[in-house]
């Protein structure tokens, strides 16, 4: 065993595991749940330790060992929970070259999520990344090359897919799926996203026009944070929390929150390996650096399925509609009898959901890159749809619009030098 | 002047037309006028705008974009450049992206400030082409924009950007902007920079160095191999923030997408030579990767040998790039690979393989189902069954009885999401013969999977001596019965003694009995069971009856609640809980209220609430359902939950119920959170009470996601409209506000003031004795006589809550008038059944209310009562009773209903009790003449009722609370004109703006046409707005458009009254603004010897015409519009 070498410390992770034989993989429950031997630790670097990045230092079976962050303020208050003996960095390149860094951890603003994941997956560290996958359809497909280019395990960090209750649907994306297989609601469906599920709310984190130039605080390397963004004169609301409102660092609500809301449903409608072909929006017109409001945007499919963010918000609407019947809030439906139907049916496929164990055994996580770029890839085609003013046509095997070079100039956009991707 | 009226109409051919007539105007105006419709609000609108810039030509898009100003609002400028730049951006709008190029660019060379020339820069990435290198070139040497322009070169990566990047790069000293012009040269692939960027690799600067490589890379031209292959060795094939190691894989691939594939494979077998799988597992597992695309023949050997590596990455690069179909296609040498492997390579192997839907791969997994290595055998059993559905079931259901716990976890796991045939069958014939784990776990298989069709395996292990077995077959049952299993599971629930078997059991009885689909029939069967069981096993059958629900089990369960023993009250409720009958919400009220012990109550409670959703009744009556709970509550819980389904009926009393429980900490929260969901969900109400409750929910809503809220609260409190809005007529402490009642209107109208002082005074002491409060409530005991408001209202909206006792009657008299009629429904010898919300007293109009929506006598009531003129409407529990319907004068048939009087609250002999009383006037002042007006001899245009003395654009033009608003976009055309013609008059108005806002007033103008030439016209407009900054002097407000100016700076601040005279005599026209003088013209002159403006000016000739206003492009306000023939 060469402790030397850069991976050293996955070898020997998979060493003793070997060593030990049987008694390492005893299964977790019989020694109590989430318990794991001290060596068994995996370990991560988080990049963005703000409020997104400290709310993940203590994920079961991990152990942060090294911070990133642009805002000297960040890692100061990380550090409180951390203890001072977690490495510290200023640049993230430094972070993922770190030998003892099994995972690395991606809370920055999106507009770096791309470009992060392409260079930790070079260092063949594995990646957990906050949601939106990337900011452009672009650097999703250079993420997904990356990481299957160098065997890395990557989670996309949005769950409803496969933990807790769907969003406003008050039953597990499971449950659904097994009803959208099972074909009792008829084929093809539309799925509308409403009110209820608390979506409205989103709808405030826009942007701000006319903003002035203030001073860059000391505490923050704003170049660093701009990275391969535009530079623009600094303005606090820019930056932390706020710079959800600018398009070049993220999408608004439909950027922030778009992807939680889209990814079970294209997962529960078997959608996970494509996109859909159109694109409308309903929307007041766009500023072209502060991210505005929308009304409704509508998703369709070749199939002809169909997925309606309703910004309005129709309190009453079905939430799933099919030709042969409609599902409810909390698993209710016009189907008679419909569990007792159902039960008959199979579950769907098992998913990998335990981070951990997919990157102690190279399992495939059930949210990973390829799939995690096809939802984000809806949250991307709305974004370019309203910036634009216009309904998009896509093709999804080629990822690219349809007829309409404007738009095709938002998939790939140039970074700043020296970022490239 | 309404210049660009056009804009919103959205319809080409009006557009052109428009555009014609204002051909003469000055860009400037028609600049003007267009960014004051941005942002437009919908795709139409946007169409038309845009259609609007592209009119105005390369030469007037130049002028727009050279307003950016480097300290001014260029909000709207940025959203008129950028949405010009996205709309041309379109293959359609070819053309009009060429004319933008030469505008933006042109743009470019008259702005100085370096964050406009940005912004105007930037928005060439999206259409710029080969036309758009000569102006951005010129800033690739500028420090601010080399970036920027370095970007939009790459973007339009032709031959003459090209150019501009590598002269730029030759010519440049400084190193921060040649970082900018290698990278875009990198990133359009540019052979013919490799020269020129080569020698950067040797650069002393790393930034410079990383770029270098990565533009030779993405350029991947044969020539830079030696250099890029020496990069990465020197990386030692690992990442380092050059990032040479990965570039130089990128760099192979480009070669051989470029038809240099030889060389491609030859740099890959040079790299695999020189890296181990333990140092760069990453780029060994990127060499497989160019491999497989490159050379499929040759890939599949190393892939199989990458497959079987002990490093777990390198061989995961392996099986991500190990394609199904070559999976299938060597599905021999994967066999091989595998048997020859340790078991943790096989299980990844056999993991990946998992993953192809198709027989002959499941039947390669299959024989390790029998691994002697458990984690093998684990990823076998999940593997076989997701490649071969049900092809290993058999072979599965063998090693059930050998297997582990963790592995029955997963063996079980796998058989509940097996697809294909006869499944469910082959699991149960194996569970006779299983031993009792498996069997266990067969049982949930079949329950998970509902095997009705296997139930009799289930009953044949519901009597197991093993108590694991026992449970899981009880607890499948209720998966699978159906009704003829009835009598099977009325046995089992005889000799059961086990609580926990007996409620098992009692689940399948539910079920089986469910399945009849028929209440009825289910009903029947569990009353005559009931006699004959032992009691301790009749309370198993009340939640039957419970989740059956209709009248009669509920009838019964009510029955046996009042006779019933401790135990079977408690067990009542607790099947009561289950129902989904909202009928049985009754059923538990009953019993919260009667209930001695808390513990009942609480229970009773939370059942209740739970049905509120399933009752049929509106919000309105939902919410007094809930408020019925949080009267009897005590537990936090309780309380919360009935605060937490408050927010489900955005209602006035909803709010306010909420608003009340914002202070107690232990369900604040819950409150909070009602208020949210009902602001957000209803507009029409506002006022102090509404605006306190908001502020508070903003102040105290706090955890995950607060700050969401909190903003999205603010943004209602932002837009809550002005004005008193809903206001207490009764504080809930004492009689404040009211007095008692004198007599009819008409008598107390003919008192003297002394007599009236008297009568109101006893009548006072009559009140006193009569009316209470209690509770918050206002109460009639049933002795003494009506009580009425201090304050007399005309129009208003008003909200009152009522109870009502047996035989009860009151009523709610409005502007002193019986009645609204509140009474017992049972009292039918009166008439009473008809409901309550009717207008009693109607003698030629409807007195009866459209449906009974009383709920029963001793429980609250709601009324929502809009009275507007002389038609009342009246919605109880929110069900429309009375609708628009004419209250008549009871006093005097013969006089129409009084315009104003106070409000009275019936005093009829029996118990009522009333809370939340709330008024909203509705106050539209009609506008009247002065005196001196009226002797003057003027008429009233518009007094805030009506257009009737109005022709044309009504439409966009509106009367709204007493006003007279413009509101664009509502799909109107043209003016709105006086239908008389005036010579010479004084016309008096008042107007408001809104920022930008642009109008006008036409005089002496036709019906149709453009007023401003045609008629005259006095301008309308936001004097102060930055947009109309190059107006022409003549263009302002108060002027003669186009003819003469009038005076700036006497305009009230937008969004604020002004009040303007405008005299017309002969050839003089005079306006007076706020009492300033701002014109005061003889156009004589202009008539004979030409305008300011150079433009035809027949209207100056015309002696009389229609006045009007012009544009109904922007929002504006007009209110008390009078005239006076001179």
């Amino acid at each position: 065993m060469n402790f030397n070498s850069k991976n050293s410390r996955r070898s020997f992770i998979k060493g003793s595991i070997l060593a030990l034989g049987g008694i390492s993989i005893v299964p977790r429950h019989v020694l109590g749940k989430g318990y794991l031997a001290p060596s068994d630790h995996l370990t991560k670097g988080i990049i963005g330790v703000g409020g997104m990045g400290r709310g993940h230092f203590k994920y079961a079976g991990t152990k942060t060992v090294a911070i990133c962050d642009v805002d000297t303020r960040h890692i100061e208050i990380a550090q409180k929970t951390l203890g001072t003996g977690v490495k510290t960095f200023e640049d993230y390149r430094e972070l993922i070259q770190l030998p003892e860094v099994d995972i690395v951890h991606i809370a920055t603003p999106p507009h770096w999520h791309g470009i992060m994941a392409v260079d930790a997956a070079r260092e063949g560290k594995d990646i957990w990344c906050e949601k939106p996958m990337t900011r452009t359809i672009g650097e999703g497909k250079k993420v997904v090359e990356a990481v299957k280019t160098h065997g890395n395990i990557f989670r996309l960090n949005t769950w409803f897919r496969f933990e807790s209750s769907f969003y406003g649907m008050n039953t597990e994306v499971k449950n659904i799926k097994k009803l959208v297989d099972s074909g009792m609601l008829g084929w093809p469906l539309k799925v509308t996203v409403g009110k209820l599920t608390g979506f409205d709310w989103k709808f405030y984190w826009v942007g701000k026009t006319n903003l002035e130039t203030m001073p860059v605080p000391r505490e923050l390397n704003y170049n660093q944070w701009l990275g391969p963004a535009p530079y623009k004169p600094y303005n606090e609301h820019r930056t932390h929390g706020t710079f959800r409102g600018y398009w070049d660092y993220d999408g608004g609500g439909l950027g922030d929150m778009g992807q939680h809301y889209m990814d079970p449903i294209q997962y529960f409608l078997g959608k996970d390996h494509t996109n859909p072909v159109s694109v409308e929006i309903d929307a007041p017109q766009q500023h072209p650096d502060a991210v505005g409001t929308w009304r409704k945007i509508t998703y369709t499919y070749d199939d002809g399925c169909q997925i309606i963010l309703d910004g309005e918000g129709t309190t009453e609407a079905p939430y799933i509609e099919g030709p042969d019947g409609k599902l409810f809030r909390g698993f209710q439906s016009d189907i008679p009898n419909m569990e007792r139907k159902l039960a008959q049916f199979p579950d769907p496929t098992p998913q990998v959901t335990d981070f951990v164990d997919a990157v102690k055994n190279r399992k495939k996580f059930a949210l990973n890159e390829e799939n995690g770029h096809r939802s984000c890839t809806l949250v991307n085609m709305g974004l370019v749809a309203l910036r634009l003013g216009r309904n998009l046509k896509f093709d999804p095997v080629a990822q690219t619009f349809i007829d309409d070079e404007g738009a095709n100039r938002l998939i790939n956009q140039p970074m700043r030098a020296p970022y490239s991707i | 002047m309404a210049v660009a009226f056009y804009l919103s109409i959205g319809q080409a051919f009006l557009v052109t037309a428009q555009n014609q007539m204002d051909a003469d105007r000055t860009t400037s105006t028609k600049i003007a006028d267009l960014l004051n419709r941005l942002p437009t609000q919908d795709a139409s609108s946007l169409e038309a705008a845009m259609q609007g810039i592209a009119e105005l030509g390369e030469k007037g898009i130049t002028e727009m974009a050279s307003m950016l100003k480097p300290d001014g609002n260029n909000e709207k400028l940025e959203y008129a450049l950028a949405g010009f730049a996205f709309y041309t951006s379109q293959p359609e709008r070819e053309p009009l992206a060429r004319m933008a190029v030469q505008a933006y660019g042109k743009a470019l060379e008259n702005l100085s400030d370096p964050e406009s020339k940005n912004f105007v820069l930037s928005q060439l990435k999206w259409i710029g082409k080969e036309d758009a290198t000569p102006f951005v070139e010129a800033y690739l040497q500028d420090e601010r924009l080399s970036g920027t322009a370095s970007r939009v070169l790459a973007t339009i990566g032709s031959e003459s950007s090209e150019r501009a990047l590598i002269l730029a790069l030759n010519s440049s000293q400084d190193e921060a902007l040649k970082l900018n012009y290698i990278e875009a040269l990198g990133d359009f692939n540019s052979p013919n920079a490799v020269e020129e960027i080569t020698p950067y690799l040797s650069s002393s600067n790393p930034t410079i160095k990383k770029v270098s490589i990565y533009a030779l890379a993405n350029i991947a031209d044969p020539s830079s191999a030696k250099a890029l292959r020496q990069e990465a060795e020197n990386a030692n094939f690992t990442y380092e923030p050059l990032n040479a190691s990965a570039m130089y894989l990128k760099y192979i691939e480009g070669l051989s997408q470029k038809g240099y594939e030889k060389q491609a494979i030859k740099s890959l077998k040079w790299l695999d030579k020189r890296t181990n799988v333990e140092d760069h597992a990453h780029t060994k597992g990127g060499v497989l990767r160019l491999m497989a695309a490159i050379h499929p023949d040759k890939a599949h050997k190393l892939l199989l040998k990458a497959a079987s590596s002990e490093d777990d990455r390198y061989r995961g690069a392996a099986l991500k790039y190990a394609s199904d179909e070559g999976m299938i296609n060597h599905l021999s040498d994967w066999e091989k690979t595998i048997s020859g492997a340790s078991p943790s390579i096989q299980s990844a192997i056999i993991r990946r393989m998992g993953q192809i839907k198709n027989v002959e791969v499941a039947k390669t997994i299959k024989p390790y189902l029998k691994s002697s290595d458990q984690e093998v055998r684990l990823s076998a059993i999940e593997a076989v069954v997701s490649a071969g559905e049900n092809l290993a079931l058999q072979d599965l259901l063998d090693v059930m009885d050998s297997a582990n716990e963790e592995e029955l976890v997963v063996l079980k796991r796998s058989l509940q999401s097996m697809g294909g045939e006869n499944v469910t069958g082959a699991i149960a014939s194996k569970i006779p013969s299983a031993n009792d784990k498996a069997k266990v776990a067969l049982l949930e298989v079949l329950a998970s999977r509902a095997a009705e069709d296997q139930v009799d395996v289930v009953f044949g292990e519901v009597n197991n001596s093993n108590p694991e077995i026992k449970k899981a077959a009880l607890e499948a049952l209720s998966a699978m019965v159906t009704p003829q299993h009835l009598d099977k599971l009325v046995e089992l629930l005889k000799n059961e003694n086990q609580e926990a078997s007996l409620e098992k059991i009692q689940d399948a009885l539910i079920v089986a009995n469910a399945q009849k689909n028929n209440p009825g029939t289910q009903t029947q069967w569990a009353l005559d069971l009931i006699p004959q069981l032992d009691v301790e096993k009749q309370v198993y059958i009340y939640k039957v009856l419970s989740t059956t629900g209709g009248k009669e089990a509920l009838d019964n369960l009510d029955r046996f609640f009042k006779s019933g023993s401790g135990i079977q009250k408690s067990e009542i409720v607790r099947a009561l809980n289950q129902a989904e009958d909202p009928m049985a919400a009754s059923v538990l009220l009953n019993i919260a209220r009667s209930s001695e012990t808390e513990n009942l109550r609480e229970e009773a409670l939370k059942g209740y609430v739970k049905l509120v959703d399933a009752s049929e009744n509106k919000d309105e009556g939902k919410v007094i359902m809930l408020r019925n709970a949080l009267e009897l509550a005590k537990s936090n819980e309780t309380i919360q939950a009935t605060l937490a389904q408050l927010g489900n009926y955005p209602t006035f009393q909803a709010l306010l119920v909420a608003g009340n429980h914002l202070d107690n900490p232990s369900y604040q929260q819950s409150a909070a959170r009602a208020v949210m969901n009902i602001v957000l969900n209803i507009d029409e109400i506002h006022g102090e009470v509404v605006k306190g409750i908001v502020q508070k929910t903003k102040e105290v809503i706090s955890g995950q996601d607060s700050q969401y809220y909190k903003t999205s609260l603010q943004k209602y409190l932002d837009e809550m409209p002005e004005g008193k809005g809903l206001t207490p007529l009764f504080n809930g402490q004492n009689l404040e506000g009211w007095q008692g009642m004198v007599a009819n209107p008409l008598k107390r109208a003919a008192m003297n003031e002394k007599t009236l002082a008297r009568e109101q005074q006893i009548a006072d002491e009559v009140m006193e004795k009569g009316w209470t409060v209690e509770d918050e409530l206002l109460i009639f005991t049933g002795e003494g006589q009506n009580i009425v408001t201090e304050e007399e209202y005309g129009d208003f909206e008003m909200y009152i809550d009522w109870k009502i006792t047996e035989e009860g009657d009151a009523g709610i008299y409005l502007r002193g008038t019986p009645q609204v009629q509140i009474w017992d429904t049972a009292r039918t010898e009166v008439g009473a059944e008809v409901g309550s919300g009717g207008l009693y007293n109607n003698q030629s109009h409807p007195s009866k209310p459209l449906v009974v929506a009383d709920n029963p006598v001793g429980e609250w009531n709601t009324f929502h009562i809009i009275m507007k003129g002389e038609k009342v409407t009246v919605y109880l529990n929110g069900e429309l009773v009375t609708d628009n319907v004419t209250l008549e004068n009871y006093w005097d048939g013969t006089a129409p209903l009084f315009a104003e009087e106070l409000i009275e609250l019936q005093a009829h002999g029996t118990y009522v009790a009333y809370r939340d009383i709330y008024l909203k006037e509705l106050k539209t002042e009609k506008f009247e003449l002065s005196e001196e007006e009226k002797a003057e001899g003027f008429k009233v245009l518009f007094d805030g009722t009506n257009l009737d003395q109005w022709a044309g654009n009504k439409t966009d033009y509106v009367v709204e609370d007493g006003i007279l608003a413009i509101y664009p976009d509502r799909g109107g055309s043209g003016n709105l004109m006086t239908k008389e013609e005036y010579e010479d008059f004084e016309f008096r108005f008042e107007f408001k703006l809104t920022p930008g806002a642009n109008n006008g007033l036409g005089i002496r103008a036709p019906l149709t046409g453009d007023a401003a030439y045609a008629g005259m016209e006095l301008q309308i407009i936001d004097n102060t707005a930055e947009i109309y900054s190059q107006l022409k002097d003549y263009q302002y407000h108060g002027s003669l458009y186009g003819v003469a100016p009038a005076k700036k700076g006497h305009q009230k601040p937008v969004g604020e009254w002004n009040y303007q005279e405008v005299i017309v005599k002969g050839d003089q026209v005079k306006v007076i603004l706020n009492g300033t003088t701002i014109l005061d013209v003889n156009f004589a002159d202009a008539r004979e010897n030409g305008t300011l403006d150079g433009r035809d000016h027949p209207g100056l000739s015309k002696d009389k015409g229609h006045i009007g206003f012009l544009g109904h492009g922007d929002i504006v306000y007009f209110r008390n519009i009078r005239v006076n023939k001179l």
